[in-house]
């Protein structure tokens, strides 16, 4: 492992790019800047071909940025970025009304979701700013991380970059029980706001855009 | 030299710690042991599966303090108490990231039925998990274990005494304890 800018990538491997509306590509995250931006361009070239213009990622530098912001925030070994325009489900019981504080950036940090949803309209925050980090169970991709997704979603928006990552037990234990409320399966498009995880009361339930 | 990670035990219990809400608190005694936790644990065999139409919210309370319930009532949701004896030692430890409790890859899960295994897509592992389920009516996957070889015992010293290592894993936390045994009873419903 190098370490490029501060991401942190695994070096001579080919990482798979997950196959989102028939794309499927590979980026070689190597040794050198030149291959970097290499796998950049790959991906931006991807999305153009893919939904014929409609790409939600810039060109050059930022699509490196936007690789070396995606990788750090996904775990260890991890794969890739992506923007989609496919969506992603809810795949926890409930969300807490909050983000935590560590290790997350000051647009984040402690604020609540609805705050973030109202940056994200008024457009002081954009939804590059939210990476989903999510791994695949059979055909859907179902994100680890709720709060994002929720306060995206509350602001009618859908992720422009996916990580894409190894599935965990834990993640695959949130799978084990009933949802809080009747019409929120799991994985599913729905998630209910509860005020701590030991307050189940529902605040209310944020749904995936249409 | 290959170097082993500790094995989980998966305990054989028919409930699992409440993977989102488990509201697990531990009890000392007045010398500062581990004497019992209690926890929200979902009883899968109690869940009807029948899930009402409509937008109706569920509200779930806090479940207070731990009352002794009786076997015979149902509930998908009740607290349990687990009572340890000759608890030594425990420590509470908050989840080392968004994406799991504690740190998988440092254990051999191979005994944990509902664990994901190397080769494993999440489908593959829920289904072996629900058939593990039918078969023997314990939890695949229980949050609660006791890990062999474990290098916390070698730290205390304690690895050739008799006391065991065990691993509760809540959503944010999780809880080490060092214990000679220990039992299980169900209380209210939560």
């Amino acid at each position: 492992m190098r370490e490029f800018g501060s991401a942190y990538l695994q070096a001579g491997e080919y990482v798979p790019i997950p196959v989102v509306a028939g794309i499927a590509t590979a980026v070689r995250v190597a040794t050198g800047d030149e291959t970097i931006k290499q796998a950049a361009f790959n991906i931006v070239a991807g999305k153009v071909a893919a939904f014929g213009g409609k790409v939600v990622i810039a060109t050059g530098a930022k699509a490196l940025g936007t690789v070396a912001a995606a990788s750090r925030s996904a775990a260890a070994g991890v794969v890739t970025v992506e923007s989609v325009e496919a969506g992603v489900l809810f795949g926890q019981r409930r969300v807490g009304q909050n983000f935590g504080v560590e290790g997350r950036p000051d647009y984040l940090a402690g604020r609540s979701i609805t705050d973030v949803a109202n940056d994200l309209r008024s457009g002081v925050l954009r939804a590059v700013q939210l990476p989903i980090d999510a791994f695949r169970v059979g055909n859907n991709l179902v994100s680890a991380n709720t709060r994002s997704l929720a306060a995206l979603s509350e602001a009618g928006l859908s992720p422009t970059i996916i990580n894409e990552i190894q599935p965990t037990t834990t993640l695959l234990q949130r799978f084990s029980e009933r949802p809080v409320i009747a019409n929120a399966p799991l994985p599913g498009p729905r998630v209910p706001v509860t005020p701590t995880q030991r307050n189940l009361n529902v605040l209310r339930v944020i749904k995936l855009p249409r | 030299m290959e170097c082993k990670s500790p094995v989980l035990i998966p305990a054989k219990v028919p409930w699992s710690v409440a993977s989102s809400a488990p509201h697990i608190n531990l009890y000392q005694t007045e010398e500062g042991k581990p004497d019992y936790v209690t926890f929200i644990a979902y009883f899968k065999i109690e869940d009807s599966q029948q899930s009402p139409v409509g937008t109706a919210v569920q509200f779930v309370k806090n479940p207070g303090e731990f009352r002794l319930g009786s076997p015979d009532d149902d509930g998908t949701y009740r607290l349990v108490c687990l009572t340890l004896h000759g608890g030594y030692s425990a420590r509470k430890c908050f989840a080392v990231s968004d994406h799991e409790v504690i740190t998988e890859a440092s254990f051999d899960w191979r005994a944990v039925p509902g664990a994901l295994q190397p080769g494993d897509s999440v489908l593959s592992a829920l289904s072996r998990a629900e058939e593990f389920f039918i078969e023997t009516g314990f939890s695949a996957n229980p949050g609660f274990y006791e890990v062999l070889g474990s290098p916390w015992l070698v730290e205390l010293g304690l690895d050739d005494a008799n006391l065991h290592h065990y691993i509760i894993v809540g959503h944010d936390e999780y809880f080490d304890i060092v214990a000679q045994d220990w039992h299980w009873k169900v209380g209210q419903k939560a």
